[in-house]
Protein backbone atom coordinates (compact mmCIF):
# COMPACT_ATOMS: atom_id res chain seq x y z
CA UNK A 1 0.00 0.00 0.00
CA UNK A 2 1.36 3.78 -0.72
CA UNK A 3 3.07 5.71 1.40
CA UNK A 4 0.79 8.20 3.60
CA UNK A 5 2.17 11.07 5.47
CA UNK A 6 1.05 11.53 8.90
CA UNK A 7 1.85 14.77 10.73
CA UNK A 8 0.63 16.82 13.59
CA UNK A 9 -1.37 19.73 12.70
CA UNK A 10 0.97 23.30 12.97
CA UNK A 11 -1.13 26.04 14.99
CA UNK A 12 -2.83 28.34 12.02
CA UNK A 13 -2.33 32.24 11.84
CA UNK A 14 1.51 32.50 12.36
CA UNK A 15 4.61 32.82 10.68
CA UNK A 16 6.09 29.21 10.13
CA UNK A 17 9.93 28.02 8.63
CA UNK A 18 8.00 24.93 6.42
CA UNK A 19 11.01 23.98 4.31
CA UNK A 20 14.73 24.48 3.17
CA UNK A 21 14.93 26.45 -0.23
CA UNK A 22 16.72 23.19 -1.79
CA UNK A 23 13.93 21.09 -0.68
CA UNK A 24 11.33 22.01 -3.21
CA UNK A 25 12.74 22.12 -7.05
CA UNK A 26 11.28 24.27 -9.31
CA UNK A 27 8.13 22.51 -10.74
CA UNK A 28 7.50 20.57 -7.26
CA UNK A 29 5.67 21.57 -4.18
CA UNK A 30 5.72 20.45 -0.75
CA UNK A 31 2.23 20.12 1.27
CA UNK A 32 2.57 21.78 4.89
CA UNK A 33 -0.27 20.85 7.36
CA UNK A 34 -1.41 23.89 8.56
CA UNK A 35 -5.37 24.33 8.95
CA UNK A 36 -7.54 21.76 8.30
CA UNK A 37 -6.61 20.99 4.78
CA UNK A 38 -3.27 21.77 4.62
CA UNK A 39 -1.26 24.91 2.65
CA UNK A 40 1.00 23.65 -0.45
CA UNK A 41 4.28 25.61 -1.31
CA UNK A 42 4.84 25.59 -4.94
CA UNK A 43 8.12 26.50 -6.91
CA UNK A 44 7.50 28.19 -9.64
CA UNK A 45 10.22 28.66 -11.89
CA UNK A 46 12.05 29.72 -8.57
CA UNK A 47 9.90 31.75 -6.77
CA UNK A 48 8.13 30.75 -4.21
CA UNK A 49 4.07 30.27 -3.52
CA UNK A 50 1.76 29.12 -0.94
CA UNK A 51 -2.19 27.88 -1.47
CA UNK A 52 -4.49 26.79 0.41
CA UNK A 53 -4.79 22.63 -0.47
CA UNK A 54 -8.84 23.10 -0.98
CA UNK A 55 -10.47 22.75 -3.92
CA UNK A 56 -14.07 25.02 -3.49
CA UNK A 57 -15.68 23.16 -6.06
CA UNK A 58 -16.27 20.06 -4.18
CA UNK A 59 -13.76 20.03 -1.79
CA UNK A 60 -10.98 17.98 -3.74
CA UNK A 61 -7.24 17.71 -2.35
CA UNK A 62 -6.29 20.84 -4.55
CA UNK A 63 -2.37 20.56 -4.44
CA UNK A 64 -2.01 16.95 -5.33
CA UNK A 65 -3.06 17.91 -8.94
CA UNK A 66 -0.73 18.50 -11.53
CA UNK A 67 1.11 22.14 -12.59
CA UNK A 68 1.07 23.85 -15.48
CA UNK A 69 0.12 26.97 -17.05
CA UNK A 70 -3.06 27.93 -18.95
CA UNK A 71 -4.37 27.20 -22.67
CA UNK A 72 -5.21 30.54 -24.53
CA UNK A 73 -6.34 30.69 -28.47
CA UNK A 74 -3.17 31.43 -31.17
CA UNK A 75 -4.68 31.20 -34.61
CA UNK A 76 -0.80 30.98 -36.22
CA UNK A 77 -0.14 27.27 -34.33
CA UNK A 78 -1.46 23.81 -35.76
CA UNK A 79 -4.47 23.29 -33.54
CA UNK A 80 -5.25 26.94 -32.59
CA UNK A 81 -4.02 27.02 -29.10
CA UNK A 82 -0.69 26.98 -27.01
CA UNK A 83 0.27 26.97 -23.28
CA UNK A 84 1.53 30.17 -21.50
CA UNK A 85 2.85 30.68 -18.03
CA UNK A 86 3.95 26.97 -17.65
CA UNK A 87 3.68 25.65 -14.21
CA UNK A 88 2.14 29.07 -11.95
CA UNK A 89 -1.29 27.55 -12.52
CA UNK A 90 -2.64 24.34 -10.27
CA UNK A 91 -5.53 22.05 -11.47
CA UNK A 92 -7.59 19.99 -8.95
CA UNK A 93 -6.76 16.19 -9.60
CA UNK A 94 -10.23 15.86 -9.00
CA UNK A 95 -12.26 17.51 -11.84
CA UNK A 96 -9.35 20.35 -13.42
CA UNK A 97 -10.59 23.52 -11.89
CA UNK A 98 -7.19 25.96 -12.57
CA UNK A 99 -6.17 27.92 -9.76
CA UNK A 100 -3.18 30.92 -10.55
CA UNK A 101 -1.10 29.93 -7.71
CA UNK A 102 0.21 33.88 -7.24
CA UNK A 103 -3.34 34.66 -6.94
CA UNK A 104 -5.78 31.96 -5.73
CA UNK A 105 -8.01 32.96 -8.84
CA UNK A 106 -10.00 30.40 -10.64
CA UNK A 107 -11.24 31.04 -14.20
CA UNK A 108 -13.85 28.90 -14.09
CA UNK A 109 -15.62 30.80 -11.52
CA UNK A 110 -14.04 33.67 -9.72
CA UNK A 111 -15.82 34.35 -7.29
CA UNK A 112 -15.13 31.00 -5.87
CA UNK A 113 -10.98 32.15 -5.86
CA UNK A 114 -9.25 30.88 -2.78
CA UNK A 115 -6.81 31.76 -0.19
CA UNK A 116 -3.39 32.10 -0.77
CA UNK A 117 -0.72 33.36 1.89
CA UNK A 118 2.78 35.08 2.05
CA UNK A 119 5.77 33.54 1.74
CA UNK A 120 9.33 34.97 2.45
CA UNK A 121 12.75 33.36 2.13
CA UNK A 122 14.92 34.16 4.69
CA UNK A 123 18.82 32.61 4.49
CA UNK A 124 18.07 28.91 3.32
CA UNK A 125 14.09 29.06 4.96
CA UNK A 126 10.83 29.10 3.33
CA UNK A 127 8.98 31.10 5.93
CA UNK A 128 4.29 30.91 4.96
CA UNK A 129 2.42 33.30 6.85
CA UNK A 130 -0.30 30.97 7.08
CA UNK B 1 7.06 11.11 9.88
CA UNK B 2 5.93 9.03 6.80
CA UNK B 3 4.82 5.94 8.06
CA UNK B 4 3.95 3.21 5.66
CA UNK B 5 0.62 1.59 6.40
CA UNK B 6 -0.22 -1.99 6.55
CA UNK B 7 -3.53 -3.47 6.82
CA UNK B 8 -3.68 -7.48 8.01
CA UNK B 9 -6.30 -8.15 5.23
CA UNK B 10 -8.10 -9.08 8.18
CA UNK B 11 -11.71 -7.86 8.70
CA UNK B 12 -12.41 -6.73 12.46
CA UNK B 13 -14.49 -8.39 14.32
CA UNK B 14 -16.46 -5.15 15.49
CA UNK B 15 -19.51 -4.13 12.84
CA UNK B 16 -20.62 -0.91 11.75
CA UNK B 17 -24.09 0.64 9.52
CA UNK B 18 -23.73 0.82 6.04
CA UNK B 19 -23.83 4.99 5.62
CA UNK B 20 -22.84 5.02 2.15
CA UNK B 21 -23.57 2.70 -0.72
CA UNK B 22 -21.87 4.11 -3.51
CA UNK B 23 -23.88 2.80 -6.60
CA UNK B 24 -20.65 3.51 -9.45
CA UNK B 25 -17.24 2.54 -9.12
CA UNK B 26 -15.00 1.51 -12.33
CA UNK B 27 -12.58 -1.42 -11.50
CA UNK B 28 -10.05 -1.36 -14.91
CA UNK B 29 -7.76 -4.60 -15.75
CA UNK B 30 -4.36 -3.98 -15.79
CA UNK B 31 -2.52 -4.26 -19.20
CA UNK B 32 -2.53 -8.06 -20.06
CA UNK B 33 -4.75 -9.28 -17.00
CA UNK B 34 -8.15 -9.48 -18.68
CA UNK B 35 -6.90 -12.04 -21.87
CA UNK B 36 -6.72 -14.99 -20.74
CA UNK B 37 -10.44 -15.01 -19.10
CA UNK B 38 -11.51 -14.48 -22.81
CA UNK B 39 -13.33 -17.54 -24.11
CA UNK B 40 -11.78 -19.03 -27.16
CA UNK B 41 -12.28 -18.75 -30.07
CA UNK B 42 -13.33 -14.97 -29.34
CA UNK B 43 -10.15 -14.23 -27.64
CA UNK B 44 -7.78 -15.77 -30.53
CA UNK B 45 -10.15 -15.06 -33.08
CA UNK B 46 -11.63 -11.92 -32.27
CA UNK B 47 -10.19 -9.93 -29.59
CA UNK B 48 -6.04 -10.38 -30.11
CA UNK B 49 -6.62 -10.84 -34.15
CA UNK B 50 -8.53 -7.76 -33.94
CA UNK B 51 -6.71 -5.37 -31.88
CA UNK B 52 -7.73 -1.12 -31.30
CA UNK B 53 -6.39 1.62 -30.23
CA UNK B 54 -7.98 4.42 -28.17
CA UNK B 55 -11.83 3.73 -28.13
CA UNK B 56 -12.61 7.28 -26.26
CA UNK B 57 -13.08 10.38 -27.86
CA UNK B 58 -13.88 13.07 -25.15
CA UNK B 59 -13.54 16.46 -24.33
CA UNK B 60 -12.42 16.06 -20.92
CA UNK B 61 -10.39 18.94 -19.60
CA UNK B 62 -6.69 18.07 -20.24
CA UNK B 63 -7.94 14.57 -21.62
CA UNK B 64 -3.97 14.41 -22.91
CA UNK B 65 -2.31 14.16 -19.42
CA UNK B 66 -5.60 13.22 -17.45
CA UNK B 67 -7.40 10.63 -19.41
CA UNK B 68 -10.70 12.05 -18.38
CA UNK B 69 -9.78 10.19 -14.84
CA UNK B 70 -9.28 11.99 -11.51
CA UNK B 71 -5.32 12.07 -11.96
CA UNK B 72 -5.16 10.94 -8.58
CA UNK B 73 -6.01 7.56 -9.12
CA UNK B 74 -3.57 5.92 -11.82
CA UNK B 75 -1.48 3.78 -9.38
CA UNK B 76 2.43 4.61 -8.89
CA UNK B 77 2.69 1.55 -11.00
CA UNK B 78 2.34 2.62 -14.62
CA UNK B 79 -1.17 1.09 -14.85
CA UNK B 80 -4.55 2.84 -15.52
CA UNK B 81 -6.88 4.60 -13.06
CA UNK B 82 -8.97 2.11 -10.75
CA UNK B 83 -6.79 -1.10 -11.74
CA UNK B 84 -5.39 -1.00 -8.03
CA UNK B 85 -7.85 -2.15 -5.36
CA UNK B 86 -5.80 -1.29 -2.76
CA UNK B 87 -5.66 2.58 -4.33
CA UNK B 88 -9.42 2.49 -4.59
CA UNK B 89 -10.04 0.65 -1.05
CA UNK B 90 -7.49 3.56 0.38
CA UNK B 91 -8.87 6.48 -2.12
CA UNK B 92 -13.05 5.90 -1.80
CA UNK B 93 -13.72 3.52 1.13
CA UNK B 94 -10.90 4.90 3.93
CA UNK B 95 -10.85 8.81 2.51
CA UNK B 96 -14.03 9.38 0.92
CA UNK B 97 -16.30 7.26 2.96
CA UNK B 98 -18.05 5.12 1.00
CA UNK B 99 -19.18 1.79 3.41
CA UNK B 100 -19.89 -0.68 0.25
CA UNK B 101 -19.17 0.13 -3.28
CA UNK B 102 -20.86 -1.35 -6.69
CA UNK B 103 -18.07 -2.21 -8.88
CA UNK B 104 -19.36 -1.46 -12.88
CA UNK B 105 -16.47 -2.79 -15.08
CA UNK B 106 -16.87 -0.11 -18.38
CA UNK B 107 -16.80 -2.55 -21.25
CA UNK B 108 -16.06 -2.45 -24.89
CA UNK B 109 -18.99 -3.23 -26.78
CA UNK B 110 -17.95 -5.20 -30.09
CA UNK B 111 -20.29 -5.18 -33.12
CA UNK B 112 -21.05 -8.62 -32.64
CA UNK B 113 -23.45 -10.09 -29.96
CA UNK B 114 -21.39 -13.10 -29.40
CA UNK B 115 -17.98 -11.64 -29.36
CA UNK B 116 -19.89 -8.97 -26.98
CA UNK B 117 -20.97 -11.72 -24.47
CA UNK B 118 -17.63 -13.48 -24.63
CA UNK B 119 -16.24 -10.18 -23.60
CA UNK B 120 -18.45 -9.33 -20.68
CA UNK B 121 -18.20 -13.33 -19.42
CA UNK B 122 -14.79 -12.77 -19.32
CA UNK B 123 -15.36 -9.32 -17.13
CA UNK B 124 -17.05 -11.79 -14.75
CA UNK B 125 -14.57 -14.02 -14.01
CA UNK B 126 -11.94 -11.31 -13.88
CA UNK B 127 -13.87 -9.56 -10.92
CA UNK B 128 -14.29 -12.67 -8.98
CA UNK B 129 -11.00 -13.39 -9.45
CA UNK B 130 -9.38 -9.72 -9.18
CA UNK B 131 -12.02 -7.68 -7.14
CA UNK B 132 -14.30 -10.15 -5.10
CA UNK B 133 -11.51 -12.55 -3.83
CA UNK B 134 -10.95 -13.06 -0.09
CA UNK B 135 -7.58 -11.34 -1.15
CA UNK B 136 -8.69 -8.03 -2.34
CA UNK B 137 -11.57 -8.05 -0.87
CA UNK B 138 -11.13 -8.95 2.47
CA UNK B 139 -13.10 -5.70 3.94
CA UNK B 140 -16.03 -6.74 2.09
CA UNK B 141 -16.79 -3.70 0.84
CA UNK B 142 -16.58 -4.31 -2.90
CA UNK B 143 -20.04 -5.56 -4.78
CA UNK B 144 -19.44 -6.99 -8.75
CA UNK B 145 -21.66 -7.04 -11.26
CA UNK B 146 -22.54 -10.24 -13.46
CA UNK B 147 -22.12 -7.98 -17.31
CA UNK B 148 -24.01 -9.11 -19.70
CA UNK B 149 -24.93 -8.62 -23.62
CA UNK B 150 -28.36 -7.83 -24.18
CA UNK B 151 -28.54 -8.35 -27.69
CA UNK B 152 -27.69 -11.84 -26.61
CA UNK B 153 -30.64 -12.72 -24.83
CA UNK B 154 -30.21 -16.54 -24.19
CA UNK B 155 -26.45 -16.07 -24.04
CA UNK B 156 -27.46 -13.42 -20.82
CA UNK B 157 -29.67 -15.45 -19.56
CA UNK B 158 -27.31 -18.16 -18.90
CA UNK B 159 -24.52 -15.78 -17.58
CA UNK B 160 -26.86 -14.83 -15.00
CA UNK B 161 -27.51 -18.64 -14.08
CA UNK B 162 -23.75 -19.00 -13.86
CA UNK B 163 -23.10 -15.70 -11.22
CA UNK B 164 -26.29 -15.55 -9.35
CA UNK B 165 -25.79 -16.75 -5.78
CA UNK B 166 -22.11 -15.33 -5.94
CA UNK B 167 -22.01 -13.90 -2.44
CA UNK B 168 -20.79 -10.52 -3.86
CA UNK B 169 -22.37 -10.01 -7.16
CA UNK B 170 -25.14 -7.30 -6.70
CA UNK B 171 -26.41 -6.64 -9.97
CA UNK B 172 -26.44 -7.55 -13.58
CA UNK B 173 -25.20 -4.90 -15.67
CA UNK B 174 -26.39 -3.96 -19.26
CA UNK B 175 -26.31 -1.51 -21.84
CA UNK B 176 -29.36 0.32 -23.29
CA UNK B 177 -28.54 0.95 -27.24
CA UNK B 178 -29.16 -2.38 -28.64
CA UNK B 179 -32.73 -2.62 -30.24
CA UNK B 180 -35.56 -2.76 -30.18
CA UNK B 181 -36.36 -1.54 -26.71
CA UNK B 182 -36.63 -2.87 -23.52
CA UNK B 183 -40.46 -3.40 -23.80
CA UNK B 184 -40.00 -5.93 -26.35
CA UNK B 185 -40.32 -9.60 -25.32
CA UNK B 186 -37.17 -10.89 -26.93
CA UNK B 187 -35.58 -9.70 -23.92
CA UNK B 188 -37.64 -11.14 -21.27
CA UNK B 189 -35.37 -14.14 -20.84
CA UNK B 190 -32.70 -11.96 -19.09
CA UNK B 191 -35.88 -10.32 -16.91
CA UNK B 192 -37.01 -13.82 -15.83
CA UNK B 193 -33.39 -14.84 -14.99
CA UNK B 194 -33.08 -11.10 -13.24
CA UNK B 195 -36.44 -12.13 -11.14
CA UNK B 196 -35.94 -15.48 -10.47
CA UNK B 197 -32.47 -15.03 -8.23
CA UNK B 198 -34.01 -11.37 -7.17
CA UNK B 199 -31.21 -9.54 -8.64
CA UNK B 200 -31.02 -5.83 -9.64
CA UNK B 201 -30.77 -5.08 -13.20
CA UNK B 202 -28.56 -2.05 -13.91
CA UNK B 203 -27.97 0.23 -16.84
CA UNK B 204 -24.31 1.91 -17.05
CA UNK B 205 -24.72 4.66 -20.16
CA UNK B 206 -22.55 3.81 -22.88
CA UNK B 207 -21.56 4.57 -26.54
CA UNK B 208 -21.85 1.07 -28.08
CA UNK B 209 -20.25 1.58 -31.75
CA UNK B 210 -21.06 2.52 -35.30
CA UNK B 211 -25.16 2.67 -36.15
CA UNK B 212 -25.68 1.18 -32.61
CA UNK B 213 -24.61 4.93 -31.46
CA UNK B 214 -27.27 6.34 -28.88
CA UNK B 215 -29.24 8.71 -32.33
CA UNK B 216 -31.57 11.07 -31.30
CA UNK B 217 -34.76 11.52 -33.64
CA UNK B 218 -33.32 14.31 -35.24
CA UNK B 219 -29.74 12.63 -36.06
CA UNK B 220 -26.43 12.54 -34.79
CA UNK B 221 -24.99 15.74 -33.15
CA UNK B 222 -22.66 18.06 -34.15
CA UNK B 223 -20.49 18.08 -30.83
CA UNK B 224 -19.63 15.86 -28.19
CA UNK B 225 -21.78 18.15 -25.31
CA UNK B 226 -24.58 17.44 -27.77
CA UNK B 227 -23.65 14.05 -27.55
CA UNK B 228 -23.39 13.63 -23.85
CA UNK B 229 -26.88 14.87 -23.27
CA UNK B 230 -28.69 12.74 -25.61
CA UNK B 231 -28.12 9.88 -23.13
CA UNK B 232 -30.87 11.16 -20.99
CA UNK B 233 -33.22 10.92 -24.22
CA UNK B 234 -31.98 7.40 -24.78
CA UNK B 235 -32.73 6.50 -20.84
CA UNK B 236 -36.46 8.18 -21.04
CA UNK B 237 -36.83 6.37 -24.12
CA UNK B 238 -36.05 3.00 -22.16
CA UNK B 239 -38.29 3.65 -19.19
CA UNK B 240 -41.23 4.64 -21.82
CA UNK B 241 -40.59 0.84 -22.83
CA UNK B 242 -40.43 -0.49 -19.84
CA UNK B 243 -43.75 0.92 -18.56
CA UNK B 244 -46.14 0.99 -21.80
CA UNK B 245 -44.81 -2.64 -22.95
CA UNK B 246 -45.58 -3.55 -19.91
CA UNK B 247 -42.34 -5.32 -18.90
CA UNK B 248 -42.92 -4.78 -15.01
CA UNK B 249 -46.91 -6.32 -15.43
CA UNK B 250 -44.90 -9.14 -16.64
CA UNK B 251 -42.06 -9.29 -14.38
CA UNK B 252 -43.59 -7.76 -10.67
CA UNK B 253 -40.19 -8.10 -9.04
CA UNK B 254 -38.02 -6.54 -11.97
CA UNK B 255 -36.09 -3.98 -10.22
CA UNK B 256 -33.72 -1.60 -12.85
CA UNK B 257 -30.85 1.22 -12.31
CA UNK B 258 -30.28 3.96 -14.65
CA UNK B 259 -26.26 4.61 -13.77
CA UNK B 260 -25.11 8.28 -14.84
CA UNK B 261 -28.28 8.99 -17.15
CA UNK B 262 -28.77 12.01 -15.26
CA UNK B 263 -32.35 11.86 -13.81
CA UNK B 264 -33.96 15.55 -13.25
CA UNK B 265 -35.63 14.71 -16.62
CA UNK B 266 -37.87 12.37 -14.79
CA UNK B 267 -39.79 14.71 -13.17
CA UNK B 268 -41.54 16.00 -16.20
CA UNK B 269 -41.37 12.83 -17.78
CA UNK B 270 -43.49 11.17 -15.00
CA UNK B 271 -45.97 13.73 -15.60
CA UNK B 272 -46.43 13.51 -19.53
CA UNK B 273 -46.98 9.91 -18.75
CA UNK B 274 -49.50 10.12 -16.68
CA UNK B 275 -50.97 12.63 -18.61
CA UNK B 276 -50.74 10.13 -21.50
CA UNK B 277 -52.08 7.34 -19.13
CA UNK B 278 -54.83 9.35 -17.87
CA UNK B 279 -56.57 10.23 -20.95
CA UNK B 280 -55.68 6.59 -22.71
CA UNK B 281 -56.21 4.10 -19.85
CA UNK B 282 -59.02 2.28 -21.37
CA UNK B 283 -56.95 1.18 -23.89
CA UNK B 284 -53.78 -0.04 -21.87
CA UNK B 285 -52.81 -3.14 -20.55
CA UNK B 286 -51.28 -1.46 -17.76
CA UNK B 287 -53.04 -0.84 -14.37
CA UNK B 288 -51.27 2.12 -12.67
CA UNK B 289 -50.26 5.32 -13.12
CA UNK B 290 -46.60 5.28 -15.26
CA UNK B 291 -45.46 7.45 -12.33
CA UNK B 292 -46.22 4.63 -9.84
CA UNK B 293 -44.24 2.44 -11.92
CA UNK B 294 -41.19 4.35 -12.10
CA UNK B 295 -41.41 4.84 -8.11
CA UNK B 296 -41.30 0.95 -7.26
CA UNK B 297 -39.37 -0.64 -10.06
CA UNK B 298 -37.18 1.99 -11.22
CA UNK B 299 -33.79 4.02 -9.38
CA UNK B 300 -31.44 6.46 -10.74
CA UNK B 301 -28.10 7.57 -9.31
CA UNK B 302 -26.95 10.96 -7.98
CA UNK B 303 -23.79 11.44 -10.30
CA UNK B 304 -23.99 13.91 -12.32
CA UNK B 305 -25.96 16.08 -10.16
CA UNK B 306 -27.32 18.82 -12.63
CA UNK B 307 -28.31 21.98 -10.43
CA UNK B 308 -29.34 25.60 -11.28
CA UNK B 309 -27.45 27.79 -9.88
CA UNK B 310 -29.91 28.76 -7.25
CA UNK B 311 -29.59 25.02 -5.09
CA UNK B 312 -33.00 25.98 -3.52
CA UNK B 313 -34.91 24.93 -6.88
CA UNK B 314 -32.56 21.41 -7.05
CA UNK B 315 -34.44 21.03 -3.63
CA UNK B 316 -37.57 21.33 -4.88
CA UNK B 317 -37.63 19.36 -7.57
CA UNK B 318 -36.05 16.81 -5.91
CA UNK B 319 -38.78 16.70 -3.34
CA UNK B 320 -41.57 16.83 -6.26
CA UNK B 321 -39.59 14.48 -7.88
CA UNK B 322 -39.84 12.25 -4.18
CA UNK B 323 -36.31 11.65 -4.47
CA UNK B 324 -36.10 9.39 -1.49
CA UNK B 325 -38.10 6.92 -3.66
CA UNK B 326 -35.87 6.98 -6.58
CA UNK B 327 -32.23 7.78 -5.99
CA UNK B 328 -29.19 5.73 -5.04
CA UNK B 329 -26.46 7.94 -4.67
CA UNK B 330 -22.83 7.21 -6.72
CA UNK B 331 -19.45 8.87 -7.27
CA UNK B 332 -18.26 7.73 -10.26
CA UNK B 333 -14.75 7.10 -9.15
CA UNK B 334 -12.47 7.21 -10.60
CA UNK B 335 -13.58 9.14 -13.53
CA UNK B 336 -12.80 13.37 -13.43
CA UNK B 337 -16.83 13.46 -13.05
CA UNK B 338 -16.18 12.16 -9.63
CA UNK B 339 -18.84 13.70 -6.97
CA UNK B 340 -17.67 12.88 -3.30
CA UNK B 341 -20.39 11.93 -1.18
CA UNK B 342 -19.94 14.18 1.29
CA UNK B 343 -20.55 16.82 -1.13
CA UNK B 344 -23.30 15.07 -2.59
CA UNK B 345 -25.11 14.72 0.77
CA UNK B 346 -25.39 18.25 1.65
CA UNK B 347 -27.78 18.83 -1.93
CA UNK B 348 -29.91 16.16 -0.77
CA UNK B 349 -33.07 17.20 1.49
CA UNK B 350 -32.35 16.41 5.20
CA UNK B 351 -35.50 13.99 5.27
CA UNK B 352 -34.47 11.94 1.80
CA UNK B 353 -30.44 11.57 3.14
CA UNK B 354 -30.43 8.51 4.67
CA UNK B 355 -32.57 7.13 1.52
CA UNK B 356 -30.78 7.76 -0.99
CA UNK B 357 -27.19 7.84 0.82
CA UNK B 358 -27.31 3.84 1.51
CA UNK B 359 -31.59 2.54 2.45
CA UNK B 360 -32.28 2.26 -1.05
CA UNK B 361 -29.19 0.97 -1.99
CA UNK B 362 -29.31 -1.85 0.81
CA UNK B 363 -32.64 -2.77 -0.74
CA UNK B 364 -32.06 -2.71 -4.77
CA UNK B 365 -28.75 -4.45 -4.00
CA UNK B 366 -29.54 -6.75 -1.06
CA UNK B 367 -26.76 -5.59 1.07
CA UNK B 368 -25.96 -6.21 4.56
CA UNK B 369 -26.97 -3.70 7.23
CA UNK B 370 -23.76 -3.51 8.85
CA UNK B 371 -19.71 -3.88 7.60
CA UNK B 372 -16.58 -4.81 9.38
CA UNK B 373 -15.34 -1.55 11.08
CA UNK B 374 -12.16 -0.49 9.35
CA UNK B 375 -10.21 1.93 12.04
CA UNK B 376 -9.66 5.18 10.22
CA UNK B 377 -12.69 5.57 8.13
CA UNK B 378 -13.97 8.36 7.47
CA UNK B 379 -17.93 8.46 8.01
CA UNK B 380 -19.80 10.55 5.24
CA UNK B 381 -22.86 12.11 7.89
Amino acid sequence: MPERVIQPRLAQGREHIVATVDEIAPGSHKLVPIGRHGVGVFNVNGSFYAIANYCPHEGGPLCSGRPRGRTVVDESVPGDAVMVRDLEFIYCPWHQWGFELATGTTAVKPEWSIRTYPVRVVGNDILVQA
Amino acid sequence: MTVTEFRDRVPATEHIAVRCVDSDVHPMPRRGELVPYIPEPWRSRFFLDHRVGELIYYDAPDYVHAMAMRVDTFPPDGEFAGSDPDLAFRQLVIQAGADIAILEPAARTPRLAQAHQAFASALNDWQHHHWLDSRNNWHQRWRGSICVAIEDPAGAANEIEKWAGHPYMAQVLIKAEPRPSWGDPVYDPIWAAATKHDITVSCHLSRSSYEMLPMPPVGFPSYNHDFMVTYSLLAANQVMSLIFDGVFDRFPALRIVFVEHAFSWILPLMWRMDAIYEARKSRMDINRKPSEYVKDHIKFTTQPLDYPEDKTELTRVLQWMECDKILLFSSDYPHWTYDDPRWLVKHLPESAREAVMFRNGIKTYHLPETVPALEGQVRVF
